[in-house]
């Protein structure tokens, strides 16, 4: 799933999650923030990012272990599996359905993926339906970053069906980028 | 010189070449650009569209965009200034005139060929070539010896001061007086149904254009009648064929107060030109006036003060025939009057009365500027599909309206209505509220001409509103405006600017709107009011 | 900890997703510094691991912060590629100037080789049937009539059609021409159509 050049991914796997070194790592002390001399030792517990957690742990024999961040495990999960679409999903977490896909991994129990997937769908749900109208979408919870993009997109599409559906024949508009450029020029131009 | 054909001279004329089109701002002049605009694009005339406010920007519009153009079409301006003179172009470019403003020059009437008007009026008594122009060749004749040659020289002479006198006085009179001739939307009317290209749109915009000169009370009411007459022949003859279409302009008989649908009965009556100055509602019983008018029709208060679409339908079914009824009974004149209304399917029905409003609310706005007002106006001519514009003017209307009727009322209430010789004048103060509503000619005329009907007397009458940059808008309107409004301050601007020698520019194609630095205004006053004494 | 300046420059490129940013130079340059940093000690530390082999891990961690700083680099800079792509398609082959001073050297190169490449491919459109090549960068949709009515949003000066004619375009003026010729201006956002 992850894509070497995708820019998502990588703000994906810069989140941090809770790991439990098994070996003793010299000067590394400066990753624990409360530890007091230079080298890491056993067993400390550090909150990585995902990036470092997977490559340390892919090593042979594995230098951490990991475990669930806090909105993944056992509480969190009873609520996502109650009612998913009230849950304010931007403060939960940006990219809650892709790190959940990382995380899911290390969880032996395969409860994380269930919610994950039970999640997605009752949102997905919720999204679909205000998108037909404006006024809806703005009365949505708070998304998370693909949920954004996704209500965006559909969003843009509407708006496409209904004009072309009331009109029929296309004006010629100015090209998305220029009029970006345009917009923020106007606004720099504004500040100063 | 005039244009007998008008397809054959005008329209065959330009078809498969560029036009630039320059187009003045004024409700006829949008309405007959829009319709114009529809007749080139059916026949793919390309074109260049610009608006201009005055006699300069006549000019640097020109000058602009001048390259390579052939024909260029003048929508009311430039029909009563010399334009080869202004304009000085090449010799090839043909102008074709449309102009309602009255007396056209001379020099335009008489051009060979360059300036070409395209409508003749019957009204304008034009002087013969022969009393204006006298071939100077003549008087270079080769002197002859003796006593003979003396005499003749002498005859000569006072011949050629008869004349003079007699082309002084011609041109005396002949430029005494501006007024507005037919509305220019007419004439492409017209020109339309020539060419066989008239549907709602077209009739729209003419609708439009013919009931701005009522409702600014530019044209005497028996012109007006013979003005929309074709129009209201042609609206017949299309409805006559089949009526299953999206709009259609109808005659109908219809409320003359601006907005009403759109606002509450009381609000309508409150601000309509022709009824609420009469009520006085600048004075304590004013309220009680209006009072007792809703009374008498039969509306409850409460009623009347609800927007109109939200009132109870048998009253506004019955609103038309009550007021009429109590017309009589509080010496108001007669409220209903046969109007053009747009009637579209799943709409309400759109008088052109208030299009007209709204279309002078947006080329005069308070916020807008005047470029962008006139695309609005344009778009909001639309006859079919969503009109934005349309409604944006007419909430603009509203304010404005509310602007003129609060700025007149206070005008009287504070007896600020001044008298000054043979005239009477008010003046906007720079802080008031409304002077941004009232900076444009069409609001302030709508001002002066509220104030003169509330102030009663029939005296001519001046109005002054504050423009930005420290001077001033003057305009003056005729007494008994409705009934003869031939206006007889285009000339005497010109020559009390002359005497009082302050820098007046006259650069409003309406030659009885003037600008000039508010600190000469008092002198100019003066001036006038010595001259017209 | 490792790898936070890249996440700036990654975040950089995230927050204007619809438009090109200047070319951050600077924070590059400070990464490859920092590259080369933990290279010199992890290269230290693998010569001493030969002795002590619990620097062995030391040495992966590093290993793993280079890799990432390589990773966000080149998608930095993959991300920017797309962005100048798009903008040969949408301003045309010469860019406007303030849009050429967001661009690097190096960036503007690939610009113009692109640009190349674009036209000798367009040119080669339809020479079997005898056309001089189709220009894909203008609109793609059949137009609906011959000739549109534009409203000029900003002072561009004069233009010059194909007939010859010279037309001024001032702001606010409205004007009524063939379909063909206003494409390029409306889709540069000069010229606006009215419908």
């Amino acid at each position: 799933m992850a894509n070497y050049l995708s820019i998502t991914d990588i703000l994906v796997t810069n989140e941090k999650v809770p790991c439990k070194f098994l070996h003793d790592l010299p000067k590394m002390g400066f990753m624990d923030p409360s530890a007091t001399e230079d080298d890491l030792k056993a067993g400390t517990n550090v909150e990585i990012p995902i990036w470092l957690a997977e490559s340390l742990h892919a090593r042979r024999p594995p230098l951490v272990s990991v475990e669930l961040p806090k909105i993944y495990k056992e509480t969190y999960r009873e609520i996502l599996n109650a009612d998913a679409c009230t849950v304010d999903m931007h403060k939960l977490g940006q990219y809650f359905y892709e790190l959940g896909c990382y995380i899911a991994k290390y969880d032996i129990k395969g409860e994380v993926a269930t919610t994950l997937i039970d999640t997605f769908k009752q949102r997905f749900r919720m999204i679909l339906s205000a998108s037909v109208s404006t006024d809806s979408i703005t009365a949505l919870q708070p998304l998370s970053t693909s949920e954004r993009d996704r209500t965006a997109g559909a969003v843009v599409t509407e708006k496409a069906l209904s004009g072309w559906l009331k009109r029929g024949d296309c004006p010629l508009t100015t090209a998305t980028m220029v009029a970006n450029h345009r917009k923020r020029k106007r606004a720099e131009m504004e500040m100063l | 010189m005039f244009i007998e054909d008008i397809r054959n001279d005008f329209y065959n004329v330009v078809l498969g070449n560029r036009v630039l089109l320059l187009v003045h701002y004024d409700v006829d002049a949008i309405c007959a650009c829009k319709i114009l605009q529809d007749l080139f694009k059916c026949d793919n005339i390309s074109y260049t569209l610009v608006p201009v406010g005055g006699i300069s920007e006549l000019k640097s519009a020109y000058d602009e965009n001048n390259e390579e153009i052939k024909y260029v079409v003048l929508v009311n301006c430039g029909g009563t200034i010399d334009l080869v003179d202004i304009l000085q172009p090449e010799e090839d470019v043909v102008f074709f005139v449309l102009d309602s403003h009255k007396p056209t020059d001379i020099c335009n009437v008489y051009s060979d060929g360059q300036v070409r008007l395209i409508y003749k009026d019957d009204e304008e008594n034009i002087p013969n070539f022969d009393d204006i122009f006298r071939d100077e060749e003549e008087e270079e004749e080769e002197e002859q010896e003796g006593r003979e040659a003396l005499e003749a020289v002498i005859e000569r002479r006072r011949t050629r001061k008869a004349w003079e006198e007699r082309r002084h006085t011609l041109m005396f009179n002949y430029t005494q007086f501006s007024y507005y001739g037919k509305p220019s939307s007419c004439v492409v009317l017209e020109l339309a149904v020539r060419v066989s290209r008239v549907d709602a749109g077209v009739l729209w915009g003419a609708a439009v254009g013919g009931s701005a000169q009522a409702a600014l009370a530019v044209r005497p009411p028996a012109r007006r009648l013979l003005d929309m007459e074709p129009l209201q022949r042609h609206v017949a003859a299309a409805s006559r064929g089949d009526d299953q279409r999206y709009a259609q302009v109808v005659v109908d008989k219809d409320l003359n107060l601006p907005l009403y649908r759109w606002w509450s009965v009381e609000s309508a009556l409150r601000h309509a030109p022709l009824i609420a100055p009469l009520l006085k509602l600048h004075t304590a019983s004013g309220n009680a006036r209006v009072r007792q008018l809703l009374a008498d029709m039969g509306f409850p208060l409460q009623q009347a003060r609800q927007a109109y679409r939200s009132m109870d339908v048998e009253l506004r079914r019955s609103l038309l025939s009550s007021l009429e009824g109590v017309a009589p009974r509080h010496q108001l004149p007669p409220p209903a009057h046969t109007a053009l209304l747009l009637r579209r399917a799943h709409a309400p029905p759109v008088p052109a009365l208030d299009a007209v409003y709204a279309i002078m609310a947006l080329i005069e706005h308070e916020s807008i500027p005047r470029e962008e007002g006139f695309q609005l106006a344009l778009a909001s001519l639309q006859v079919c599909g969503e009109n934005d514009s349309l409604k944006q003017g007419i909430a603009a209307a509203k304010k404005s309206l509310e602007a003129v009727a609060r700025m007149s009322q206070s005008t009287l209430a504070s007896r600020g209505l001044m008298l000054a010789g043979p005239f009477n004048y008010f003046i906007v103060q720079e802080g008031a509220t409304e002077s941004l509503s009232l900076r444009g000619p069409l609001w302030l005329g709508e001002a002066a001409r509220w104030a003169a009907r509330a102030g009663g007397s029939r005296r001519p009458l001046l109005a002054s509103s504050p423009l930005s940059d420290g001077r001033c808008l003057l305009l003056g309107i005729p007494p008994r405006f409705d009934q003869e409004p031939r206006n007889l301050f285009g000339a005497a601007f010109e020559q009390a600017a002359a005497k009082s020698g302050a820098s007046v520019s006259l650069d409003y194609v309406d030659t009885s709107v003037v600008s000039l630095p508010i600190a000469q205004r008092a002198q100019f006053l003066d001036a006038l009011t010595a001259l017209l004494a | 900890m490792f790898g936070e300046k890249v996440i700036e420059l990654i975040k950089e490129a995230e927050r204007n997703r619809g438009t090109l940013d200047q070319f951050n130079d600077e924070t590059i340059r400070q990464i490859i510094e920092e590259m080369h940093v933990l290279f010199k000690l992890n290269m230290n530390d693998a010569n001493s691991t030969t002795e002590n082999k619990s620097l062995w891990t030391t040495v992966q961690v590093r290993h793993s912060a280079l890799e990432r700083n390589k990773r966000c680099l080149l998608a930095y800079l993959y991300n920017r590629m797309n962005k100048i792509k798009t903008l040969r398609w949408e301003f045309g082959s010469v860019l406007p100037p303030d849009v050429r001073e967001l661009l690097s050297d190096g960036e503007y190169d690939w610009f113009s080789k692109y640009s190349t490449n674009l036209a000798t491919y367009m040119r080669s459109l339809g020479e079997d049937i005898g056309y001089h090549g189709i220009d894909l960068t203008e609109n793609l949709r059949p137009p609906k009539s011959l000739y549109i009515e534009v409203l000029c949003v900003s002072d561009h000066g004069k233009f010059e059609l194909e007939d010859g004619d010279v037309i001024m375009l001032k702001k606010n003026t409205r004007h009524f021409l063939p379909a063909s010729e206003c494409q390029t201006l409306i889709r540069k956002g000069i010229l606006q159509q009215i419908v």
